[in-house]
């Protein structure tokens, strides 16, 4: 069981750390898609879409740590729950919308091939927090405790994930700032 | 030894999140590679010419249709011709990442830079979309919006953002994909110090 939630965990906290990245580069990019998927009303859209990259790089980081597990793979089903109803409803209304599931990195359109990807993924999910023997504190095959370094309640690593994701945060807005980026032409027809 | 594990394992964890960085930024790479080939093997221009863009939007010297048409940013009915002033049309997509990270130099090309010509942007997409666009980009120029792409394929333009500039007389002076702030400047500050020059090339 232990291997499964240590492989379920890498797994699942990779998907999510690379997936949070494109947004945090771009967070303007991913206000304007969750605005565009027309599930939320505009100003509770733009506020989730302010939290989702970072909670999405805090659950990945987590994850890779072994840290809130059980919590961890909750919180990832609630997101992608949240991301099948955005889907669907876009499906039901007919538009052909890009997922911006990956940013720039993987251009596709939603439809039911990310409908069965998402589900997938939400059942993996519902694997990691049920196969978690650990609570809320760090998981045994966690990195931190196999060295000494944490104890099972050490808030250490939280500290260590929360000071990754404002490093990468500022790192992200300094590159923006730079004068000459490159923009990449799309086709659009 | 404590010391020494907390330093092999932070520095591990800075290996690893520079790796990812590492192999984020390769596949964006091969992403836009992709893009770039599947573009030069179906589409009219080549991926090699996309910077220059000769192939696509109308010929140079061409004369700017003299179009009304209403802004949906405030900005009311607009003429596309103005006989007293260079015309930049700017074409973008709400859904092309280029368009989004090329506002905000335009706005500030516009307030600040001292361009005195028009720039009007043709805006591809349905309500929704184009709604959504200039809610998290607003644009300090009028935006029209081209819901059937009727005016995007009245100009034969196939990539965004792609921009065109007409002299005072009305003549497409040069065409440009706007890959760079570069392209930006380069073709206001054409406008700027020529504003009305014959069309070249």
């Amino acid at each position: 069981m232990m291997v499964i939630n240590i492989g379920l965990s890498l797994l699942l906290g990779s998907i999510f750390l690379v997936s949070s990245i494109p947004k945090l580069r771009h967070p303007k990019g991913f206000v304007f898609t969750v605005l565009n998927y027309r599930v939320l009303p505009p100003s509770l859209s733009t506020v989730y879409a302010l939290v989702v990259p970072s909670l999405e790089c805090f659950i990945g980081l987590c994850l890779l740590m072994g840290a809130l597990v059980c919590v961890d793979g909750g919180i990832i089903a609630l997101l992608l729950t949240s991301y099948l109803i955005a889907v669907s409803v876009n499906m039901a209304r007919g538009r052909a919308l890009e997922c911006n599931c990956f940013g720039a990195l993987k251009r596709r359109h939603i439809g039911w091939g990310l409908v069965i990807q998402d589900s997938v993924l939400l059942l993996l999910a519902l694997a990691v927090s049920i196969t978690s023997s650990d609570g809320l504190g760090l998981a045994s095959w966690s990195l931190f405790r196999l060295a000494g370094l944490a104890s099972a309640q050490s808030v250490f690593p939280l500290f260590i994930c929360i000071g990754l994701i404002l490093s990468s945060m500022l790192f992200f807005f300094i590159v923006s700032r730079e004068k000459r980026k490159k923009f990449f032409p799309t086709r659009i027809y | 030894m404590t010391g020494f594990w907390l330093a092999s394992y932070i520095g591990l964890w800075v290996i690893v999140i520079v790796l990812i960085l590492v192999l984020v930024g390769i596949l964006q790479q091969l992403g836009l590679l992709q893009r770039q080939v599947g573009q030069s093997r179906t589409g009219p221009t080549q991926a090699d010419e996309v910077p220059s863009s000769a192939q696509d939007g109308p010929g140079i010297g061409s004369l700017l249709p003299d179009l009304r048409l209403e802004s949906v940013n405030g900005f009311g009915t607009l003429t596309l011709w103005e006989s007293t002033n260079t015309t930049l049309l700017l074409f973008m997509s709400p859904m092309c990442e280029g368009c989004q990270k090329i506002v905000d130099p335009l706005n500030e090309f516009i307030d600040s830079r001292g361009y005195t010509g028009r720039a009007v942007v043709i805006l591809r997409g349905d309500d929704p979309a184009c709604q959504a666009f200039l809610r998290v980009f607003p644009l300090h120029v009028p935006v029209i919006q081209d819901r059937d792409s009727l005016i995007t394929q009245e100009f034969a333009v196939h990539y965004s953002p792609f921009g065109l500039l007409y002299d005072a007389a009305g003549s497409l002076r040069s065409k440009r994909v706007v890959v760079r702030n570069d392209d930006l400047s380069t073709l206001l500050a054409d406008a700027m110090e020529r504003p009305n020059a014959l069309p070249v090339k």
